[in-house]
């Protein structure tokens, strides 16, 4: 309420609670003039309201993409290798495999669209900023290869006309295993753009151990190391890399440790260490063999929903789009920080 | 600032055209929340009490192109001088912000620039729209808009963002919110012009003693170029669920698609070492 | 405004209550009149309205004032348009201030455990609405006679159709009208405010009743001179 009085001299003792003008504050919230360097222990939002949107694609329609498009990629190379190397049935079991995974990849892709019935205007651009736009040409290419690749070494027909889809196959696999890290980083979401120079080599290694994986599960013991070094190779490649990632990250790590998230990525590291070990110690025991393969294709499954989960919690809090963006312009501009 | 409708190709494009909303003078009536819905037909959002002050809207979304923030602060604020004419000490008063959001019409627009099947497109004005018969609802530009603007529309499941009224520039009108808004703190105009009047409302805010004032979007060093829609506002951007330091994703990707590069390269090579370790083990 | 097209302050014929204007208290007032022994307005019309659905309730010392201890008022939200009937069927307009709330200080919100986003029921001896609880510094609690006194926002827009229904704040008023245009006191009143929702059919009478038993309410409360 105002009080004031009205004199000759005009008004006098106005209280300016009504009048309240933006003015030099006495003093602000989360002062951090002396610790330009130090993260902010508090952070302001709009009523804790996220200020990016997150994103609306679905489980299981595209964390089962990534990890079914890994599976297929990688499978194409261990497919490849095989037939190169004389292993028919690891061979037929990784080609047969990527076009089940690539077909079950495109239901799923299709699902996921607003308007499903547009899919095909994937195609009507190519576009190098679009890593969905590179994916969906990489897939235009891959999935025929597949298909003929696994279709010829399931008949035994057309054999150089597979032999040509293999190599291609082969040829888009590692692409088609990696695109998808740098479409999921070429965004606004803190825990997948602020990992973008890891995300490629988990998406990998977690390819690898998924393919070594069905290699492992499907085709026979005895000539089946080539699919037990890809898998410990991918698994080896992919922890590292994730822990990596996940270290330099920071405070936008959180999500990947905690909740949901944090459940699934446990889960594929206990997946992967048991697959693992299965790999290498019972390699001679088909049982095990298969038990160790099952493993790993969960282990890299359960990462890829890991890793979606923790990046829809992330775009969900405001603070991790907050607190790493004011640190970044407060330590550009200590100077205008200090002042204010 | 550069143009981006040249830069996208257009031969003698015009001005290029946006917003400045000066949010010191707006007085939270959301005209232009209305507006914006009546012109372009947009649904409802809901009708939900969210106890966010006077805002009941919360953000932007498909189904809201214009959003009203409203935040009650308590402030020092200085005194005036007592009877005996000494200055008082600063008090707490209080202050309501109110400031109208839209899309930012980013000179480099990340959802622009991820849009797999070119729906989104770079108009004339140097704006960016989404064609609605184009779009198969992929969801990409969603996550990747950093100021969270854009989004997939319920039932309908295309992508829908404020259009900068295209179909109103096209006739050499004004876009609906600014016509509507009694303040003008929505401004429209060609670009330079608002960044020029911009820079005078800033000196005169701050020769009033408004040191928090400050410009949002206005300077084309930022992280995404400068906006085509940029502001005044009166305190730090994350009070109004802006975000500090926007930069578009887009800036690193050339860098993501180098690291994913070495990450296929490395993956053949681990495959062709897993048959070649293999191959060595059986000839030794 | 009179003949001549201006205000007059002082006007020696035309108002009813001329010719100077005076301070008195609204018809309900937790306090006394501090300027004169005459409380309310002598030529204010109120006796013509009495009825049981229009008690009117004790004022400044008078036994049963205590009952209701906050005033309340009552203001437009920009979004809605008078009494609401043609905003509360427009979408655009329902959205933006889609239920009835009351805004309460956080001082108040703590005497009466009112949560924030709960609900509270607003009492009179007319009758109990329901409304939604917003707390806000906005709302100041006044020091008058060196007393505090809390207040209660009550929006007017509300009534029981269209996409955004809700309690009607006119029905917590008493007529007690101004002598020259006629116009009941619905900008200061006196009430109590409650947590939870108010009660349904007969049982939101009963508690009408309750408080007028309470306050001591007969038909001639606030009927005097």
């Amino acid at each position: 309420m105002s009080t004031s009085d009205v004199t000759r001299q005009g008004l006098r003792g106005v209280r300016p609670g009504r009048e309240a003008r933006p003015g030099r504050p006495a003093r602000r919230r989360g002062r951090r003039g002396e610790q330009a360097m130090v993260p902010p222990a508090e952070f302001t939002s709009y009523y804790g309201k996220p200020v990016i949107n997150s994103p609306v694609w679905h489980s299981p329609d595209i964390p089962g993409y990534f990890f079914l498009g890994g599976l297929a990629g990688a499978s194409s190379l261990l497919g490849a290798g095989a037939q190169a190397s004389g292993r028919p049935d690891l061979a037929r079991a990784a080609k047969a495999g990527a076009l089940g995974a690539i077909s079950l990849s495109m239901a799923g892709l299709t699902h996921d669209l607003g308007r499903p019935a547009r899919f095909l205007n994937m195609l009507r651009v190519i576009k190098a900023t679009s890593p969905m736009s590179v994916g969906s040409w990489i897939l235009a290419g891959y999935v025929p290869a597949a298909g003929v690749a696994a279709a010829s070494a399931l008949t035994g027909r057309a054999s150089r006309l597979g032999a040509a889809a293999t190599a291609a196959a082969a040829l888009l696999g590692p692409a088609l295993a990696t695109y998808t890290a740098v479409l999921i980083s070429d965004t606004a979401v803190p825990a997948w753009h602020d990992g973008y120079r890891e995300m490629p080599f988990v998406f990998a290694g977690s390819a690898a151990a998924a393919a070594g994986g069905l290699g492992l599960l499907a085709a026979p013991a005895g000539r089946n190391a080539p699919a037990r070094n890809l898998a410990l190779l991918g698994a080896a490649a992919e922890a590292a890399a994730f822990e990596r990632m996940t270290r330099r990250m920071g405070m936008v790590a959180e999500p990947y440790h905690a909740g949901r998230a944090g459940a699934y990525v446990r889960a594929s590291q206990v997946l992967a260490l048991l697959g693992g070990a299965g790999a290498l110690l019972g390699r001679r025991n088909r049982t095990v063999a298969a038990l160790s393969g099952a493993a790993l294709l969960g282990a890299s499954a359960a990462i890829r929903w890991g890793g979606f989960h923790a990046g829809l919690a992330s775009a969900a809090d405001p603070k991790y789009t907050v607190v790493p963006q004011r640190e970044r312009r407060d330590s550009s501009r200590p100077a205008v920080a200090e002042a204010n | 600032m550069a143009d981006p409708a040249a830069a996208s190709g257009y031969h003698d494009p015009p001005p290029r055209m946006g917003f400045f909303t000066d949010t010191s003078v707006c007085i939270g009536c959301k005209a232009c929340e209305v507006a914006c819905k009546e012109w372009n037909a947009v649904p409802d959002d809901g009708l939900a009490f969210t106890g966010m002050s006077y805002d009941n809207t919360v953000g932007l979304g498909a189904d809201t192109w214009r959003h009203v923030a409203f935040i009650e602060q308590r402030r020092p604020v200085p005194a005036g001088a007592d009877r005996d004419g000494k200055e008082g000490e600063a008090e707490d008063g209080l202050r309501w912000l109110m400031a109208s959001d839209v899309c930012k019409h980013c000179t480099n627009a990340a959802c622009l620039d991820v849009c797999p099947t070119g729906a989104l497109f770079r108009t004339e004005f140097g704006t960016v729209v989404v064609q609605e018969d184009i779009c198969n609802g992929c969801g990409y530009c969603i996550p990747a808009c950093p100021y969270g603007v854009i989004d997939q529309r319920k039932g309908d499941g295309r992508a829908w963002k404020c259009t900068l009224c295209y179909d109103r520039l096209g006739a050499g009108m004004t876009p609906a919110c600014a016509q509507a808004c009694p303040t003008e703190s929505i401004q429209f105009g060609p670009l330079d012009e608002l960044r020029q009047r911009a820079a005078a409302r800033l000196d005169q805010l701050h020769g009033e003693g408004a040191a928090e004032a400050r410009l949002y979007g206005e300077d084309p060093g930022d992280g995404v170029g400068g906006d085509g829609a940029f502001f005044l506002l009166l305190d730090e951007p994350e009070v109004y669920g802006l975000p500090p330091d926007p930069v578009v994703t887009t800036r690193d990707l050339p860098s993501m698609w180098r690291h994913a590069a070495a990450a296929a390269t490395g993956l053949m090579a681990a495959a062709a070492a897993a048959f070649a370790a293999e191959w060595l083990g059986r000839r030794g | 405004m009179q003949a001549d097209g201006k205000a007059w302050l002082f006007a020696p014929a035309g108002l009813v209550d001329g010719p100077l204007p005076v301070h008195y208290e609204p018809q309900e007032s937790p306090f006394r009149n501090p300027l004169y022994g005459q409380q309310r307005n002598p030529v204010r019309q109120v006796t013509g309205f009495s009825h049981p659905g229009n008690r009117l309730q004790p004022s400044g010392g008078e036994p049963g004032a205590d009952v209701f201890p906050y005033v309340a008022t009552t203001y437009r939200l920009t979004e809605h348009h008078t009494a609401g009937g043609m905003s509360r069927w427009l979408p655009y307009l329902a959205e933006l201030q889609p239920e009835f709330f009351c805004e309460v200080s956080p001082e108040l919100a703590a005497e009466r455990d009112l949560e924030y986003l709960g609900w509270a029921t607003i009492v009179t001896a007319r009758a109990a609405i329901e409304a939604r609880v917003l707390v806000t510094e906005r709302m100041v609690t006044l020091t008058v006679g060196g007393r505090r006194l809390h207040q209660v926002g009550l929006p007017y827009h509300w009534g029981g159709n269209g996409l955004s229904p809700g309690d009607s704040a006119n029905d917590l008023i008493g007529l007690s009208l101004d002598p020259n245009v006629h116009i009941q006191e619905d900008k200061a009143f006196a009430c109590d405010i409650r947590p939870g929702r108010r009660p349904r059919g007969p049982a939101r009478l009963d508690l009408v009743q309750e408080y007028q038993r309470r306050a001591g309410i007969t038909g001639q409360t606030g009927m005097e001179v």
